[in-house]
């Protein structure tokens, strides 16, 4: 019984863990700063559509550069800590805002 | 009428895609794992992630700005406020994981590999949750929309 995941299932699983991360980020920068949410709205016409596009862009990107490397790491533990905080960091900002 | 089929469809295919997630997770905890089923079970559920992101977010660019003007005037503001808010970029979370899975199911034996099949699960129980939230702040969003126009049209 095998007990250690591929090399692509390692770096993805730690590039969504940074992505959910970034989302919230994202979102509290483009909410703070206008010139960032109106360069947003020039992407795609929308910016919770280029927000959705960018998360995805850079979950692949992230993705394949982790890859590269064998890496050892819980990605179980990891995505369910970094889904709580950042989840956590969207409903927080989006109640004090 | 176009506007009305796209704001129930995204839904209705979001619980199809919660119970394909709960198909998924039963099929990683059975004895005898059929991988090619969790193969095309995670494909799904990504691909339907997709299609509802396609179909709430063609409604929501579109047509969502005139309830929003609306509700936020009513006392049901925080429909908007708060949960639609949260709803929208908590989806982004959900997007990603379900794009993640078939990496998962399709890089890994899940037949004999315990760490992947504990990983799919994961996943699933994440999936399930945030979208449970997702499906429950539709609820609230639609109900405060509908209050908002009865105020406004004066029927309350």
């Amino acid at each position: 019984m095998s007990a250690t995941l591929n090399k692509f299932t390692v770096g993805f699983g730690i590039s969504a863990a940074i992505t959910t991360f970034f989302n919230t980020l994202l979102m509290i920068i483009k909410e703070e700063i206008p010139s960032v949410h109106n360069f947003m709205v020039t992407l795609s016409g929308h910016h919770w559509t280029s927000h959705g596009l960018i998360d995805v862009v850079f979950f692949l990107l992230l993705g394949f550069l982790f890859s590269k490397k064998e890496i050892h790491q819980n990605i179980s533990t990891l995505l369910i800590i970094s889904t709580i905080i950042s989840v956590l960091g969207i409903i927080l900002f989006v109640y004090y805002k | 009428m176009f506007e009305g089929i796209l704001l129930l469809l995204h839904p209705a295919i979001a619980v199809i895609t919660m119970l394909l997630i709960v198909w998924l997770i039963v099929s990683v905890k059975c004895q005898n794992i059929n991988e090619a089923r969790v193969k095309k079970l995670s494909l799904a559920i990504a691909f339907f992630m997709l299609v509802i992101w396609v179909l709430a977010g063609y409604w929501y660019v579109v047509f969502y700005s005139t309830d929003k003007s609306v509700i936020i005037q009513s006392s049901w503001s925080f429909a908007h406020k708060f949960f639609m808010e949260t709803k929208e970029h908590i989806f982004f979370v959900v997007l990603i994981l379900s794009l993640y899975l078939p990496i998962v199911a399709f890089k890994n034996n899940i037949a004999t590999n315990k760490t992947a099949q504990n990983l799919i699960m994961t996943l699933g129980i994440i999936l399930l949750t945030l979208m449970l939230y997702i499906d429950g702040a539709g609820a609230i969003i639609s109900h405060g929309a509908e209050i908002a126009y009865m105020h406004k049209d004066g029927l309350v």
